[in-house]
């Protein structure tokens, strides 16, 4: 056990503090996909706190999951610009450091943990969105390595990226499961575009990216050719276990403090109890990640409870103003034009229901 | 949504197993007086008060194996009242805490019962008259007619602290009917066939039956968690007891539908065991403070606070 989770607490909270109150950062709710800031990111990072779980002939920390958590919620709770360094320090490092060759860690590891690489996430399709093993995008094997082509969607922060993950095809068979792979690329490298999808609240995160004969080296496959599919199953249990899954809108519960009266008193208790109980199955999937193991019931079982209660809280939110205006640049306005997103991404609630349904099938 | 504590599970499963939780009318179930020969009413109560040793864990999985096994009978009640009384009155055949008069757990089997009113001080009182009633699980809860003199408790734990234990125990109480319910469902739906094939094979039967295992996970969580803070941060049991108690509550109001959805006709019948567990959930889910006042009481104790406090002390 991490004895120092305490010390670390403090200091996340000390520089959070230190950054907003020098107007650095403004609080928001859905941070961890909005509020891009490479400079926090770098703080961070020269502090040791991105990949900390890692090596530390690799960038890391060697500190537990359990320490990650620590930092991982105060961030969340600070409502801090941590989406420059998320995805990279949530689920690519860790999958590369699983299944990457020693190559591989070498190269991508460090400039994770520096605040360096900034990674996007190439998996959705126009024609693969929950049925993800139905990807098209193709690599074809060619001298010293892979060529790429295909299109993906949704890719968020595609345009500040120094790096993609791609899941990708690299055999055609008649089960769609069999003949993924998964790799690391450039997203300098010639033949790579990307095009700005705005969302409904006018802003630009999410992109569409189209790979037209990308040459990808043969050393940066993660794992095993056409393994890919076992590979990222497992990776999206470090996607979905997290409690950015719980706290997407913790900035506007903070608020409601203030804003609700003694009227709205049980539903905010209610909402107190979902979130105790909910930070505490955090702990659970951190702890077992710390045993080696890969937590996708206690994940899915997390993410299915969580994106539901951030979505709550924003109702017991709206009931609590007073001029029934509000604003979209507002915490809470922001967050209800971000919500609808908040059960999709990452695999909706309906499928996330459905591998927990797989599971009671099979035991 | 572990279940360590391996050895106390399978003492209680060794216990438990095979019991037809259907007591004989206007009795105790018999199975009551071996739970008092094996000391459970005692357990997780310090030796020097008379306990048998146990930890306050053991006695919420003994709780929960108990209501998962849909035999009702007063365990939670008496192990509170001798937490209360300690050594004092161990020979009396059943004690029983209540936190009203009017609505008192297994009144009339009992021989006293200890009193601990949200005003006032707690005292101990000869059972006497009632006026039988009962809850939804057909069990006594039955108003006192205080006739009898009554003797004070100086040494026994504030009202807080009762209504503390007595709720945690309640959301163990529900944690276990839940998982009864659960595994009748599981059973139910991997045995019975429809449409050629068991039920669970269609799509929206395993949606259901995993949703149900995803409150359960939850109230696990959240009992655990409520237990650890009452053994390490006593100063802090009342609030987590009460995310316990909600999030058992809320888990109670939804599994107990999809059991009975799920197990169709067959399920509403005086028969099936289904409704041993079921009628429970719906009881016990607003006794020892509804859930909706416990949910006030935590909503106002956030309001009352700022974030720092929410996130360090409410919540963590
Ligand atoms: C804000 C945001 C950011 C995102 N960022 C990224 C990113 O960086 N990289 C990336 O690769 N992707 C990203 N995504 C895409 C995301 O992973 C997909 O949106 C998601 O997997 C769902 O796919 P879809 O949108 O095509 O919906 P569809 O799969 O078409 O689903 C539509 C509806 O049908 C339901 N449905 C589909 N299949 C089933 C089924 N088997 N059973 C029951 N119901 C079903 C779904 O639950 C949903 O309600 C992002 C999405 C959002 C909203």
């Amino acid at each position: 056990m991490d004895s120092s989770l305490g010390e670390l607490r403090r200091e996340v909270r000390g520089l959070c503090r230190e950054w907003r109150e020098a107007g650095r950062y403004r609080p928001r709710p859905d941070a961890w996909l909005r509020s891009f800031d490479l400079a926090f990111s770098r703080e961070l990072a020269g502090r040791g706190w991105l990949g900390m779980t890692w090596p530390k002939a690799l960038g890391g920390g060697e500190r537990s999951n359990r320490a990650r958590l620590v930092l991982t919620e105060e961030l969340l709770r600070a409502g801090a610009p941590v989406a420059a360094h998320w995805i990279g320090d949530r689920q690519i490092g860790p999958s590369v450091l699983r299944h990457g060759t020693e190559r591989l860690q070498r190269e991508i590891l460090p400039g994770i943990a520096a605040g360096e690489f900034v990674f996007c996430l190439g998996m959705s399709e126009p024609d693969a969105g929950s049925d993800l093993a139905a990807v098209r995008t193709a690599a074809t094997r060619v001298p010293g390595g892979w060529r790429i082509d295909g299109r993906k969607i949704w890719t968020s922060h595609a345009h500040r990226a120094t790096h993609a993950y791609l899941l990708a095809r690299s055999e055609r068979s008649e089960v769609k499961h069999v003949g993924l792979t998964e790799f690391v690329l450039d997203m300098t490298a010639s033949g790579v575009s990307v095009s700005p999808i705005v969302d409904m609240a006018g802003s630009h995160h999410f992109n569409e990216v189209v790979f037209e004969d990308v040459f990808v080296p043969e050393h940066r496959v993660i794992g095993a050719v056409g393994n890919g599919w076992a590979q990222v199953t497992e990776q999206l249990s470090y996607e979905r276990g997290g409690p950015e899954r719980v706290l997407s809108t913790y900035p506007v519960l903070a608020g409601l403090l203030d804003a609700a009266d003694d009227g709205l008193a049980a539903e905010v208790g209610e909402l107190v109890a979902r979130l105790a109980t909910l930070r505490a199955l955090c702990v659970q999937v951190a702890d077992s990640l710390d045993a080696g193991e890969a937590p996708v019931r206690a994940a899915a079982t997390l993410k299915y409870l969580g994106t539901a209660f951030e979505r709550d809280v924003l109702e017991c939110a709206r009931r609590a103003t007073g001029s029934g205006v509000i604003a979209p640049e507002s915490p809470l306005g922001e967050a209800i034009l971000a919500a609808p997103g908040f059960s999709i991404r990452g695999g909706s609630s309906e499928v996330l229901l459905s591998i927990l349904a797989k599971q009671e099938v099979r035991r | 949504m572990s279940t360590e504590n391996s050895l106390i599970t399978e003492v209680a499963a060794d216990v438990l197993s095979g019991v037809d939780p259907q007591a004989p009318t206007g009795a105790l179930h018999p199975l009551w007086p071996t739970l008092v020969e094996l000391g459970w009413p005692q357990v997780g109560v310090a030796e020097a008060r008379g306990g048998v040793g146990g930890t306050l864990r053991d006695l919420t999985e003994l709780v929960a194996a108990t209501a998962a096994s849909g035999v009702s009978v007063p365990l939670a009640e008496a192990s509170v009242a001798r937490w209360i009384l300690g050594a004092e009155l161990e020979s009396a055949p059943l004690v029983v805490a209540a936190t009203s008069t009017d609505a008192v757990p297994w009144a009339r089997f009992a021989s006293h019962v200890v009193v601990c009113l949200e005003r006032g001080s707690a005292y101990l009182v000869e059972r006497g008259e009632v006026e039988p009633g009962e809850n939804l699980a057909g069990e006594p809860r039955d108003a006192l007619r205080l006739t009898a003199t009554t003797t004070p408790l100086p040494d026994a734990p504030p009202h807080e602290d009762v209504l503390a234990r007595s709720a945690l125990l309640n959301a163990a109480a529900l944690l276990g009917a839940a998982r009864g319910a659960y595994e009748h469902t599981r059973e139910h739906v991997a045995q019975r066939e429809q449409f050629g094939r068991p039920l669970i094979a269609l799509k929206a039967v395993a949606n259901a039956l995993a949703e149900m295992r995803v409150h359960l996970g939850a109230t696990e969580t959240a009992v655990a968690r409520a237990v650890r803070v009452h053994e390490q941060e006593p100063g802090r049991a009342l609030v987590a007891t009460a995310a316990a108690k909600i999030t058992a509550a809320r888990a109670a109001t939804s599994i107990a539908r999809s059991a009975h959805q799920l197990h169709g006709a067959m399920g509403v019948t005086r028969e099936h065991p289904l409704h041993h567990v079921t009628r429970k959930l719906w009881a016990w889910r607003d006794e020892c403070g509804t859930e909706r006042s416990w949910s006030i009481e935590l909503g106002r104790i956030a309001l009352g606070s700022d974030e720092p406090e929410l996130w360090e002390r409410t919540t963590a």
